[in-house]
């Protein structure tokens, strides 16, 4: 379910609460869900097809900027080069580094054929990325991280959520974790002592050696 | 004047017999002996005012054949419980397979009776919830039920760190063994002679997740149908009523709606995976326990056993290799003690509980050869790496070997 280096893992929990995550779930699902209802109740079911990825995608980076703003990172709309379009960064500054998150709708987890076409991920991956080439990763100034989610057709609710670092060739992942596994308090358990130790009967004869 | 074995007990041979699985024919045929005469030691037949008993030589092969100390066919059967056996099981389980583990069962039972004699245990400490007419239970008082359980024990709603500890801790005699069926996963009773509950685990599994479930199935069965009749237990529609009440007192005692529900950011499978680090019950489990709470609805919880099939988790979940399963240590911690503190001796441990000594170990949890050290090899050297042991092969077989033909049929 999850790899990666335990530096980046350390990084990445040491500086952001389970609770970021859980809203991010909880936001991406939210906006999958208005994506789908809304889209089914004002178009027909040709366009519906047609708008809902461009009609999702705008509500999740609405509510992944509203979410990262909640937290009081810095959630920005960025526009490209050419100023044809926008994508929403959060950047979150962690003891000197800089983590960078944008989301990314996928068909599976793993799911890089998407990725590569967005120039501006390559850049942010060069960018930030550029030091695991060098194996010098506490050197480097930064991670670029991509949420990643997706949902089975006609599902109402995405089926998974992961936050993927990719490498700087963009062509591997550095780490890869289920956001449900990093929201989730894990030592909150019921710890229970073992203390079921025999006690030897009084007056027991022992052998003789 | 026939030369029969004194004290010899044709239970106790039917029992060897049905635990290697073999029958009177097979057995028969192995010492070779008549079938008839198998049957007449088991059903202890008497020739003119003696017992039909097998000759010394006899018993010899018997015992050899069977891989079962003499001795055991020589002691006086253990008095069987009257309260009624809990099987968690399935219903393919064959009668041959629940014998087995009954006889392994009995086997516990009685090991646990010597260990009494020479140390106090935990006494046992469960709550009864005083059902003597389970169809009167409703999911509500289930779930109520293993909230009291907790309660009880002064446990929070948090997930247990350990069930089969918290069990010891409180007087239930546990232990793991192969019960050499897939189809039998737990057994549990209650001794009506000391009130004293026992429950054994399948070691089949190897799944720390499914083998926790399974032991707070068995804690179900001792908590809500302790005051059950035999009659109403074995019965194949109230065993299937009982048995969905247990697994339900499971669910609930192990996730707690609302802690649980709690956690639960997104019921996925990845949702479900990553809970199981946490919880420590099975995926499978946890989609069930959402469509009880009514989390999920039934055609999601269905979409989600498709796609759970389609990843091979029904074979084996995600986490089934890394979480670590659960181990009594009660049973072997007072042996250990007894010999260390020479109270007892090894010898006498066979002596008194005369069965294979690799059940034995199996049972109390005692390492092998813990009983026999003299008949075991205790370190076996290997090679480290495969390349050097296929370099080794290839040396030596360049050296002295050749290739024979098998012989073909003309």
């Amino acid at each position: 379910m999850n790899f990666g280096s335990e530096t980046l893992l350390n990084t990445i929990t040491g500086s952001i609460s389970r609770d970021f995550f859980k809203d991010v779930i909880t936001g991406l699902n939210g906006a999958h869900r208005k994506a789908v209802t809304d889209c089914e109740a004002n178009f027909s079911q040709e366009v519906a097809k047609d708008c809902f990825p461009i009609y999702r995608r705008a509500m999740v980076e609405d509510a992944i900027k509203g979410i990262g703003r909640n937290y009081g990172f810095n959630a920005r709309s960025v526009p490209n080069k050419s100023k044809s379009s926008s994508h929403v960064e959060i950047e979150i500054e962690s003891e000197g580094k800089r983590l960078i998150f944008t989301t990314l709708a996928v068909y599976n987890c793993y799911d890089m054929s998407k990725f590569r076409k967005a120039n501006f991920r390559k850049t942010l991956a060069e960018e930030a990325q550029l030091s695991f080439f060098k194996d010098i990763i506490d050197d480097g100034d930064g991670y670029y991280g991509l949420i990643l989610y997706g949902a089975k057709p006609q599902s109402k609710d995405i089926n998974f959520a992961y936050l993927g670092f990719p490498t700087a060739n963009c062509k591997e992942w550095y780490g890869h974790y289920n956001l449900n596994d990093l929201a989730l308090q894990k030592d909150d358990v019921e710890m229970i002592k073992d203390v079921a130790n025999p006690m030897l009967k009084k007056n027991l004869v022992k052998k003789e050696q | 004047m026939r030369q029969g074995m004194p004290g010899f007990n044709g239970k106790r041979l039917k029992e060897a017999r049905d635990m290697r699985g073999l029958t009177s024919t097979s057995l028969a045929e192995m010492v070779g002996i008549s079938k008839q005469a198998i049957s007449r030691y088991e059903k202890g037949e008497v020739d003119g005012k003696t017992p039909f008993t097998p000759r010394p030589e006899t018993l010899d092969r018997i015992s050899s054949v069977l891989n079962f100390p003499k001795a055991f066919f020589l002691q006086a059967s253990y008095i069987h419980n009257n309260t009624p056996i809990h099987y968690r099981s399935l219903s393919t389980a064959t009668k041959g397979a629940r014998q087995r583990a009954e006889s392994k069962f009995t086997w516990f039972q009685e090991i646990a009776d010597l260990l009494k004699q020479y140390v106090d245990l935990p006494a046992p400490n469960l709550p009864s919830f005083d059902v003597t007419d389970h169809t009167k239970l409703s999911a509500q008082d289930i779930e109520d039920f293993a909230a009291a359980t907790r309660r009880h024990w002064n446990l929070g709603d948090r997930p247990i760190s350990n069930v089969v500890t918290l069990l010891e801790n409180n007087g239930v005699m546990v232990s793991r063994i192969d019960l050499e069926a897939d189809t039998l996963d737990a057994l549990s009773q209650y001794a009506d002679y000391d009130s004293i509950p026992y429950v054994f685990l399948s070691s089949s599994k190897q799944s720390a997740a499914r083998s926790k479930f399974d032991l707070s199935h068995e804690l179900a069965h001792l908590c809500l149908h302790n005051l059950l009749s035999k009659g109403v237990c074995q019965n194949q529609k109230t065993h299937s009523e009982i048995e969905k009440q247990a697994h339900r007192f499971a669910s609930a005692f192990l996730l707690p709606a609302q802690s649980f529900t709690k956690d639960l950011i997104s019921p996925t499978l990845d949702g479900f995976w990553a809970l199981k680090d946490k919880w420590q019950v099975s995926i499978k489990a946890m989609i069930v326990r959402c469509r009880d709470l009514e989390i999920i609805e039934d055609d999601y919880a269905r979409t989600l056993f498709i796609n759970y099939n389609r990843r091979g988790w029904a074979k084996r979940e995600p986490l089934d290799d890394k979480l670590p399963i659960e181990q009594p240590k009660l049973l072997r911690r007072s042996f250990e003690l007894l010999v260390k503190e020479n109270i007892i001796t090894v010898d006498d441990i066979t002596t008194q509980l005369p069965y294979p000594e690799s059940a034995l170990e199996e049972i109390i949890g005692l390492p092998k050869g813990f009983l026999s050290p003299r008949n075991n090899v205790e370190y076996l050297p290997t090679l480290k790496r495969p390349q050097a042991r296929e370099a080794l092969i290839a040396k030596d077989s360049a050296k002295d070997s050749k290739i024979i033909q098998f012989p073909t049929k003309i």
